[in-house]
This record gives structure tokens, sequence and C-alpha cells, in this order.
């Protein structure tokens, strides 16, 4: 992937090290704005393959395709891949690209510190895979890696140390691109860029910052009690010596719960650029829509302890309420989608298939989300493959169908040239069945019981059909993902040179080149509203 | 309408000095953490500080006092630079320098001769993480220290990194009185 893509731009054989050498050392957000959308998605692809092996292992009751201990890491690095080095990272590397060039700004606000972001990133990815490479294997204890079972007694192999330096590296890549990205947007704009005028991405980015600068510390202090205990032998987590493996809990999750909005903001924002431009007509509610995003962030701070209901030692009736009011401003955003669409002129080329299958896929999750809200269900449900169902809902069936959303529709944007829209639709029409199938039966196996996390279930539960049809819905899912590679890989063999704006964009990126020039713009048109190339076409089609 | 994209809309705040309140408000989410776990773990402890720990104030309250010091001294450091007295300026980063040093020969001094371990109980678990946490910052600012010295040869440069670096040193003091309040004086 990421040397397809990155041969796409670059001029045929000559003077091909030179160039190599100059992404190597890049500081200009548009290059690592790439690096780190090809990165995070080669993290995707292998977290891909890892789930495929956890569901031929769980296609039949009573298999071993993996054993026990093995299933414990792929689950593990499965679900840190996808949160930590996919996600939550594509979202920043989109904004990497996107904000300078929305607000106006030649570059982020600290090129340096960008880079290093990136390559702290890509480090901190590699270290975490390193552990699989140790003899006690990789992290084995879940991506949430709850203490006492993290602790040095439940697992001794430098897999699970080698996991907590690699998320410290990223939490730091990800706060300093956090600060980027709020300096960018806050000091960097353009004449007549004001807050009020600056495209909803760029706003939903924002928020994510903010989230971010407040969620990844607490995680890292976490993670930095978690390595005292193992390696030096402290006891934050251990009872028997004073300690509260609740606190790990609390500080997990309090960082937990705003990094499921640090991965589903970004996409808000993505659909929220996409469906206007495919309907024909201005985002319906601009400032509903901004201030519902204030709201989420907000609200995303005190709900962390619904995923402790369990425990016993929190104050579920104060959780559950703050979880049941996310669904007001979120539903305004479902509103806000929806109106944009009423009655507009609605194309349905591949990247607005994918922000509808965003809608659906994340509406179902939503609705899971409330239905866990509530303490009593969640007793009931708590650690099933109900979970799975709706994060996944949420996570693959909302963001990820958004990230391939933004994929095609910034593509021509990035390389000027268009995937194709055949391929991309075989992608999105077997994309959207094949994770239906595949999560859509959990939600029943969650409420007949069947617990999230085992390696194998017996025959007699009668879990087995719906297993194997979620195998085989993995199964077709990945082919669609698959199907998008192989498009990137034809498209970029024969590039159909797209123009500056193939679909008559709004923001001010459609104005520039495709590719843009380094410093972005040669100029910059007057910004009235928030759609100034939008205003710009409008302009110039009075115009004598 | 050539205006190239470079221009900085409000541009008052040097944008290093504005990262840096941001970064300051991510270490005071980290250091919150720490704070946040001590709580919870005193809250559930039968008796606080644990039985055979008795934590002597008059190494931290020197501490206390040194810190203090380094806030006035970067102080006159930044107003020098304001006034273009290069020489002044080196000067008192120099004492901050040689100030903050000895803050962390004294804390180690501490480290050595307390009776209990990072390993002893929780109570020492975090005693030593968050002062440690604490000295590993203030060793930071030491090396920023030594930055703003070598960039001092540029003055207009320095300007912005001067006054970073002078909310940095604000920043570990106020994280000291949270310290020195929460851990030794509330026993």
């Amino acid at each position: 992937m990421n040397g397809t893509v990155a041969e796409a731009v670059r001029p045929p054989r000559k003077a091909q090290s030179a160039d190599f050498v100059a992404w190597l050392v890049t500081t200009d957000h548009k290059r690592i704005g790439v690096l780190y959308m090809c990165t995070s998605f080669a993290f995707f692809l292998i977290a891909g393959i890892l789930a495929l092996a956890i569901r031929a292992q769980l296609a039949a009751p009573g298999l071993s395709v993996v054993g026990p201990h093995a299933f414990n890491e792929l689950f593990t690095l499965h679900g840190t891949a996808m949160i930590f080095l996919f996600v939550a990272p594509f979202g920043l590397g989109l904004a990497n690209y996107l904000v300078p060039l929305q607000v106006g700004a030649a570059d982020m606000a600290f090129p340096r510190v960008n880079a290093l972001s990136y390559w702290l990133f890509v480090a901190g990815g590699l270290t975490v895979f390193s552990g699989a490479a140790t003899n006690g294997g990789a992290a084995d204890a879940g991506w949430f890696a709850y203490a006492p079972l993290s602790d040095i007694r439940n697992g001794s192999g430098a897999g699970m140390d080698l996991w907590i330096v690699g998320l410290l590296m990223v939490s730091a890549a990800s706060i300093m691109t956090g600060i980027n990205l709020l300096a960018t947007s806050l000091l960097y704009r353009a004449p007549g860029m004001t807050m009020w005028r600056l495209p909803v991405f760029t706003w939903e980015m924002i928020v994510t910052s903010i989230l971010i600068l407040m969620a990844f510390p607490p995680l890292a202090t976490a993670l930095a009690m978690v390595f005292v205990d193992r390696r030096l032998g402290g006891h934050f987590f251990d009872a028997a010596h004073g300690g509260n493996p609740i606190l790990y809990q609390h500080l997990f999750w309090f960082f937990g719960h705003p990094e499921v909005y640090i991965m589903i903001l970004p996409f808000f924002g993505v659909v929220s650029e996409t469906i206007p431009v495919f309907s024909r007509k201005p985002v319906f509610g601009y400032v509903g829509l901004v201030l519902s995003a204030l709201a989420i962030g907000g609200l995303s701070v005190g709900v962390w302890a619904h995923h402790m209901f369990a425990t016993g030692a929190v104050t579920n009736s104060f959780f559950s309420a703050v979880s049941f009011l996310i669904a007001v401003p979120t539903g305004v955003k479902f509103f806000n989608w929806i109106g944009t669409m009423w009655r507009g002129q609605l194309t349905f080329p591949t990247p607005m298939l994918f922000s509808i299958g965003f809608l659906l896929n994340f509406l179902i999750g939503g609705i899971t989300g409330v239905i866990m809200a509530s303490p009593p269900v969640d007793f009931h449900i708590e650690d099933t493959y109900f979970i799975v169902a709706h994060l996944h809902y949420v996570l693959m069936g909302g963001s990820v169908f958004a990230i391939f959303a933004a994929i095609y529709f910034w593509f021509p944007k990035v390389f000027g040239f268009r995937l194709g829209e055949t391929l991309g639709k075989w992608s999105f029409w077997m994309m959207l069945p094949g994770f239906n199938l595949t999560f859509f039966p959990m939600h029943v196996l969650g409420l007949w019981g069947m617990p999230r996390r085992v390696v194998t279930y017996p025959a007699l539960a009668g879990w087995a059909h719906l297993n194997l049809l979620a195998t085989a819905g993995s199964v077709l899912l990945a082919l669609g993902v698959l199907l998008t590679v192989v498009n990137v890989w034809l498209s970029s063999r024969r590039p159909t040179p797209a123009g500056d704006d193939p679909w008559g964009g709004y923001s001010l990126e459609w104005v520039t080149t495709s590719p843009p020039p380094e410093h972005n713009y040669e100029w910059i048109p007057a910004i009235r509203s928030e759609r100034p190339a939008y205003d710009m076409r409008q302009t110039a089609a009075k115009a004598p | 309408m050539a205006q190239a994209a470079v221009t900085s809309a409000s541009s008052k705040t040097p944008v290093g000095v504005f990262g840096m309140v941001l970064f300051i408000a991510s270490e005071m989410m980290f250091f919150g953490g720490l704070f946040a776990g001590y709580f919870m773990i005193r809250s559930s402890a039968s008796r606080w500080p644990p039985d055979g720990i008795r934590l002597d104030l008059v190494e931290p309250t020197v501490l206390t006092a040194v810190i203090t010091l380094t806030t006035v001294t970067i102080y006159l450091a930044r107003r020098a630079l304001k006034m273009q007295s290069i020489g002044a300026m080196r000067s008192w980063v120099w004492t901050t320098f040689a100030l903050g040093a000895a803050f962390l020969a004294i804390e180690y001094h501490e480290w050595a001769n307390t009776d209990f371990k990072i390993s002893t109980n929780a109570y020492g678990s975090l005693f030593y993480t968050m002062t440690g946490f604490h000295g590993l910052h203030v060793l930071i600012g030491l090396a920023l220290l030594l930055g703003l010295l070598a960039a001092a040869r540029h003055p207009g440069q320095a300007r912005g990194g001067a006054e970073a670096i002078a909310y940095y040193w604000h920043f570990l003091y106020v994280v000291w009185l949270g310290l020195y309040g929460v851990i030794y004086l509330l026993q």
C-alpha cells in the first residue's frame, strides 16, 4: 500500500533515491499526512489479517487453528492496532493533510514537531508489534490491559513491556499532533477565515485535539504506573500492598472513553464534508453541527465509568445519565446529515456510498450504545459478544466506512488522479453486507451469553451457526477491502487526471491544484462563507 | 490577491508560547492522573502514611524555597532579554540552571535517606513516582535552559523561546507546590 501510493506521486525512475530521502526527511504537512495515512492503513491490513485468524478459530466449535495463548495475542494486537495504530492515527493523518489546506495555511504551525510525531508513531507501532518476536510472545492482556492481568505475575514476558513503551510513544505522538492542529487552526487561518467559516471537518479536529490533550496524558499515567509495578516492584494496583486495582480502570477509561470520540469525531467531519457536496446543498445546520461536536466533547469526559458498571465501585446512576445524554448531540448530527440530503440533488459516487454506509452502521452502533448505557442491561451483556458487536458497528461500520469515504473523496486532491468508480462500488457493495453479516449475528450471540475473548466454545451451546455466518461475512468484508487496495494499484498504473476539483467541492482545498504546490496556495480567494470554493465558482459564473 | 498563506491571523501571541501552553495543559493532565491515583489509594488506606513512614519536613521546605527562587530568576532573565541586555540574561539563566541543579541534588539526597523504597508498598510507589516524574521534568527544564543559552546569540529569535521556557518553569513550580502540599504537609 505504502509503496504503491508513494510511487504514484514520484517522477518515474529518475532521481528516485533522492526523492525517497526527501520523503524520509520531509516536514511538509501534505507528505507527512500521506505517510501517516499509508502507514496506518498498513497497520489496518495487518490487524485485518489477525481478525481473519480470530474468525477462522471461531468458525466452528472446538477448533484449534491457533492455541489459547496465541489467541490472546491475536485479539490484543488486533484491538491495539485498530484503535491506536489505524483509526485514530488515520484521522490525525487526514487532518495533517487537510487542516492547513482548509484554513488556508502554508503548513502546520510546528512542521518539525509534526515530522517527529509521525516517526514516533511509526516507532511506537513497531515497538508494540516487536513483542511478537520475544520469547514470551506479544502482549496478551487485551487492548485495555487491565492491571492485575497485565502485571508481572500474570505475564513476565517482555511483550507486555514493549506494548507499554510503544503506546507511550504513540501517546506522545498524538499529543504533539493535537497541539499542532490546535495551533494551526486557531493561529494560522487565512484572512477572512473566521472560526464560524471553518469547514466542519476542521471544527471536528479542533474538538478531537482538545480531547487528545485531555485523554492521552492520563493514559500515559496509567501505563507508567503499570510499568513501575512490573519492572520496579511497585504496588499501585496490588491490593495486598495497599494498592487499588480499580484505579487502573479509572485512569484507563478516563482516556478510553474520550478516545472513542477521538476515533469518531474526525469521521463525523468527513461525512459532513462529503454529504453536502453530493447533495448539492450547503450543510444543514452548520452551527448546530459545530455546537453538537463541542457538546459531545464536553460530555465525553464525564462518562468513563460506564465501562465499570459491573465493578460496583462507581456511581452507576450518574454515569448512566451522562451516557444517555450523549445521544442528544449525536442525534442532532444525524438530523443535520439527513436534513442536508433532504431535497438535495443527490448523486451516489463511491465516497457518497461509503458515507451513507457510515450513517446506517453508525446508527445501529449508536442505538446499541444507548441500550448499554443502562446499568441493568449492561450487567447482563457485560463482556459478551454484544459488546463486540456494538464497538465494531461504531468503529468498523462507522469510522472505517468513513475512512473509505475519505480515501475515495480526497484521493484525487492528494494524487491528482481518481480511483476507479467501478471497483470502488464493488468494494462498497462487498464491504457493507460483509460487515453486517460478520457483526450483526454477534448481537444475538452476546444476548445468548457467548463471552468475548474465549478461544473456543462447546458445540452444545448452539452458537455454531451464527459463528460460521460471522466468519463467512468476515471473508466477504476482507475481499471488499482488498478490492480498494487493488483499485489503488490499478488506478495508479493508468492514472486518469482528475483536475483540481472533480466533485464540485466546497471547502478551500478544492481551490488549489491537485496535488497542491509545496506551499499550498499561489493565491487565496475572498472567503465570505464556509464554502469559499463554491462562492468562487458562483462569482466566476456571474462575471462577464 | 497574492496572499501568501504564511500569515498568522491573530499573531499577538508567539505561536511557540501558544504551543507551550497547550503542552503544559496536557502535562497537567498527566500529573492530575498521578494526584488522582494518590487520593484514590489514600482514601482506601486505613493509616496514612502507612505504619513506620514519617517524612521529614526540612528538606522539602528547602526544595520549595529553591524552586521559588528559580521562578524569580527566570522572570529576571526574561526581563533582561526584553531590555536587550544579553549579558544579564545569560547570567540569570545560569543562576536558574544552578538553582535547578541544586534542587535535583537535594531531592536525590532526600531519596537516598528515606527508609522506604518504591517497592515497599503503594505509598512508596506513589512517593517515588510522583516526585520522580517531577524531578525528570526539572531535568528536562535544565536542558531547555541550555538550549536557550545557545539560542541567545540571536536575541530576536530567543524571545518566544525564553517566554515559553519561563512558562515551563512556572509549571514545574506549580506541580511542586502541589506535591509539597499533598505529600509532605497533609501527612
